[in-house]
């Protein structure tokens, strides 16, 4: 089992912020705060830390396999996350690709990826993880998309539970990918997420929007997408958005 | 997008000032002015695969155009000391941090080894593409939003 060695903070502006700034740090090395003034998430979007409620942890990977298969590491984040959410109780799990979780149809956790590289050597990964624990009420701009471990399972967990669980768990799955490649992680991944195959669904990007029906993943990850005109195209990046069955 | 009238100040005040280059992005428009004794010195490398991502300036920018500054879409032509930084994965290029965001680089910009150029997503994972040499971004290869391949071109730097 790989050596976590945790720094925990009371308050920080971001644990990834914090993360990346440690230039040095070994391989598994993690950071996890209390309370963070400014938790972040894709794109710079604000990411709401109730302080002492949820989990905000960081984790330094520096991962040597090939570049291509970097961003399983992304599905795996999101397997990690929903069977520790699972093992602690909550019901109505999904993953909405690539690695939003859900519970009853709302948000529980959110995970943000950041690398940096110089080339294609010396890659480092800060695999940033926030979830919603302990939280019994979210602000009213959340509160409709926003729910917590708490609001599930009607009772508490400490924090510090969910972080162990959770580390465990991401050890062994990361195990999986540097071992056995990608099939399994996506195998289990379409187990898990409801998004994977036959989801309507538009995909939100900087360049445009697309909407279409989910049909699997290829063996990077990418989500496959067959559009009303039943073309198939390959999702690499995008925000994800549920339509319902009236919409186009 | 621009009004004729602020394209023809725009221009002015860039003859004014007298920049090399200046480039402004909202949204779809883009505009790109830029002196013609600098123009084959920002000309593509041809072993670029890619389509130039600079944008044609609109049609009344050319007719507004002072002697000194001429608005032009670039096209590529051999270019033998641009230093290239290439993506190591297949993504989607950003341009900078967030939306709403200033760019990490711009064409002109003097940057160091480390710099952040820009960040490819794919499956939110960010990963920040930084330069792996001292120099000036002389061109860019990729409109923000885009999809990039492994290897591709993404940034030219005069070393």
């Amino acid at each position: 089992m790989h050596r976590f060695v945790i720094h925990h903070f009371e308050t920080i502006k971001s644990t990834n912020d914090e993360l990346k700034a440690w230039v040095n740090a070994d391989e598994f090395t993690v950071i996890t705060a209390a309370d963070q003034t400014a938790g972040r998430g894709r794109r710079d979007r604000s990411w709401h830390s109730a302080p002492g409620d949820g989990l905000y942890m960081s984790v330094l990977l520096r991962p040597t396999a090939q570049p291509e298969s970097v961003p399983l590491i992304s599905l795996l984040t999101g397997i990690t996350v929903a069977e520790t959410l699972m093992e602690f109780g909550a019901a109505g799990i999904d993953i909405k690709w690539p690695n939003d979780v859900l519970a009853c149809g709302k948000k529980i956790s959110g995970v943000l990826i950041e690398g940096a590289s110089a080339g294609a050597t010396g890659l480092r990964l800060i695999v940033g993880i926030g979830v919603n624990i302990n939280q019994r009420s979210f602000p009213d701009d959340l509160a409709d998309t926003a729910t917590s471990l708490a609001l599930i399972t009607e009772r508490s967990t400490p924090v510090d539970a969910i972080r162990d669980a959770l580390l465990d768990r991401f050890a062994r799955w990361y195990d999986v990918w540097r071992n056995c490649g990608g099939r399994a992680i996506i195998a289990r991944y379409c187990e898990l997420s409801s998004y994977a195959t036959g989801k309507l669904v538009r995909i939100l990007t900087d360049s445009g929007d697309l909407a279409g029906e989910t049909c699997g993943l290829d063996a990077s990850g990418a989500l496959q997408l067959r559009t009303p005109a039943g073309e198939i195209r390959t999702v690499i990046s995008g925000e994800v958005v549920r339509l319902r069955e009236n919409e186009d | 997008m621009l009004s004729l009238d602020e394209i023809k100040e725009l221009i002015d005040l860039v003859a004014e000032k007298q920049f090399n280059e200046f480039e402004l992005e909202r949204g779809a428009f883009r505009l790109r002015l830029s002196r013609g004794v600098r123009f084959a010195e920002a000309a593509a490398p041809a072993i670029v695969p890619a389509a130039p991502v600079t944008a044609a300036a609109p049609a009344p920018a050319s007719e507004a155009a002072a002697p000194a500054v001429a608005a032009h879409s670039s096209s590529p032509a051999p270019e033998e000391s641009l230093h290239l930084v290439t993506s190591p994965i297949v993504g989607t290029f950003y341009r900078a941090a967030s939306p709403t965001a200033e760019p990490f680089a711009k064409i002109g910009d003097p940057v160091d080894t480390g710099k952040t150029l820009c960040i490819i997503e794919a499956m939110k994972l960010m990963n920040e593409i930084q330069s792996d040499v001292g120099g000036t971004i002389a061109r860019i290869f990729v409109e923000n939003g885009q999809p990039v391949e492994y290897g591709q071109p993404l940034f030219g730097i005069k070393v």
